[in-house]
């Protein structure tokens, strides 16, 4: 069943969306990034532009965005998934659905990471730590650059943790975001308003990254804030603004409510009701 | 086998069924009769548990369907156009389809593919095949877990006049066998082909119910 749904969206004609990523993570982190570091004569580390996308505004207000088109059309109820349904029992069908959006998720994190990363695979290198380009971010000229490397990768994450660990956590941050984005609009479609799960959730997140990007005080009640990484921690060596742990064990609490909400329903809804595309 | 018991449904403030009733014995074919939009499919889709908000009741083998069971039991079906996993073979749709419940093995697949005039060794993928294919396909479904019911909505649809003849006879042996059938069509010569009786709905209301 999940197997089923994991093929049928990784073989959707929609899946070239995810190319589009390419286009504001090459003019918006990797070009400025590897400009900045041929100026100072060093080389990045190969995931470091993965971590700055992951912690920046726009780029991250993206990826959610792309994620939730491509599941548009999820769960499908055609009958072909009738077939399966009736013969497995609306349970199995329900646990079938989280796990095809937990497959979904994870390797669409994997396909920003990879895609990201092959664009400066070449002329970075592989190792556990910072580049001089970006810990001494402070010495580069900015009327040559244009702009501040600090702004791309804050000081206060890579004072605080070493990158295989940033990337980890900001990804993993990430992967927990899109799931609650993801049984959030499952939970809607259960509910017959598909339509209207799919505008809230992108209002949360529009409005959650705007939060996040003018620093206001309620950011926190917005689940984009807690997806990311850097807003977590200030300069000081492991000072919080909010500790990240804290921001796992919400988002872990609030999936778990969705997914016994969406257990629940799933045994009451009416199957032919909830296939569909929103954008069809 | 199968009892209707005052069943209704409204969906979005428009009724769809209108205190429908009717009974289906062991062994019996019954047709179901109606013009677009007549409630047909609807109805099937009730008895088949896929769609709960009914009220009234659905007894299908003396369970309660939405109430005691989810599903009705042994019961295959197909119900509108069926849709396989359009990059696998006939063959493999099914056999996906049969590892659920485990009943039934590679043999019976391909004998029910057989059965409904398809080549189970056919490499072609489903999404090239035709509108007829995949109706046989969709019967081959329905039938090859040796269902005591077959609840089939338009299951001729798409199929040339030889191979309506041949599921006719298909469908006729099934018959024959013990199945008990709720068969819905357009055609009236299908169901006189068929069935043993007749329901006739319109608007949600069965208006007539009558020997064949």
């Amino acid at each position: 069943m999940a197997r089923s749904e994991y093929v049928k969206w990784l073989f959707n004609l929609r899946m070239v969306m995810v190319l589009t990523i390419l286009i504001p993570t090459r003019e918006m982190i990797i070009i400025p990034m590897s400009r900045a570091a041929q100026e100072m004569g060093q080389p990045l580390n190969a995931f470091e532009t993965c971590i700055a996308a992951a912690n920046s505004g726009v780029v991250l207000l993206l990826l959610p965005l792309i994620y939730l088109v491509l599941t548009a059309s999820f769960p499908t109820a055609d009958e072909n998934m009738l077939f399966y349904i009736v013969r497995m029992g609306r349970k199995n069908w329900i646990l079938g659905e989280m796990l095809f959006q937990l497959m979904s998720v994870l390797s669409y994190c994997l396909m920003v990471v990879v895609l990201i990363v092959v664009q400066t695979a070449g002329t970075s290198f592989w190792a556990n730590g910072w580049s001089i380009a970006v810990t001494d971010f402070d010495k580069m000229d900015y009327a040559l650059t244009g702009f501040h490397m600090g702004t791309l990768l804050p000081p206060n994450l890579f004072y605080q943790m070493p990158p295989y660990k940033a990337l980890f956590l900001s990804y993993f941050l990430l992967a927990l975001f899109l799931l609650f984005c993801s049984m959030a609009f499952l939970w809607g479609c259960l509910c017959g308003r598909k339509l209207l799960a799919f505008f809230l959730v992108i209002a949360q997140i529009v409005l959650g990254c705007g939060m996040c990007e003018v620093k206001h005080v309620l950011m926190w009640i917005f689940p984009f804030c807690h997806s990311v990484l850097t807003v977590h921690y200030q300069k000081y060596f492991r000072k919080y603004a909010f500790p990240p742990n804290i921001s796992v064990l919400l988002f872990l609490s609030v999936l778990t409510i969705l997914a016994v909400l969406c257990y629940r329903k799933a045994k009451k809804v009416n199957l032919d009701m909830i296939g569909g595309d929103v954008f069809l | 086998m199968i009892k209707v018991d005052h069943v209704s449904l409204t969906i979005k403030k428009q009724e769809i069924l209108r205190d429908v009733s009717l009974e289906v014995g062991r062994g019996e074919a019954v047709g179901l009769v109606g013009g677009n939009g007549s409630g047909k499919t609807m109805l099937m889709k009730c008895i088949c548990g896929i769609h709960r908000s009914f009220l009234g009741e659905i007894m299908v083998l003396d369970k309660r369907i939405c109430k005691d069971l989810e599903f009705p039991p042994q019961t295959g079906f197909i119900i509108e156009a069926p849709g396989f996993l359009p990059y696998l073979n006939g063959y493999e749709n099914l056999k996906v389809l049969a590892d659920i419940k485990k009943v039934i093995g590679k043999k019976e697949i391909i004998g029910y593919m057989e059965l409904v005039g398809l080549d189970p060794t056919e490499k072609k993928s489903v999404k090239k095949y035709s509108l007829g294919m995949k109706q046989r396909l969709g019967l081959a479904q329905a039938l090859m877990e040796h269902p005591q019911i077959l609840i089939l909505d338009e299951p001729f649809n798409g199929l040339d006049k030889h191979m309506v003849e041949k599921m006719r006879k298909v469908l006729t042996r099934q018959k024959q066998e013990g199945k008990t059938i709720l068969l819905a069509s357009h055609n009236e010569k299908d169901i006189e082909y068929i069935c043993d009786r007749t329901y006739v709905i319109d608007g949600g209301r069965i208006i007539s119910g009558q020997q064949s």
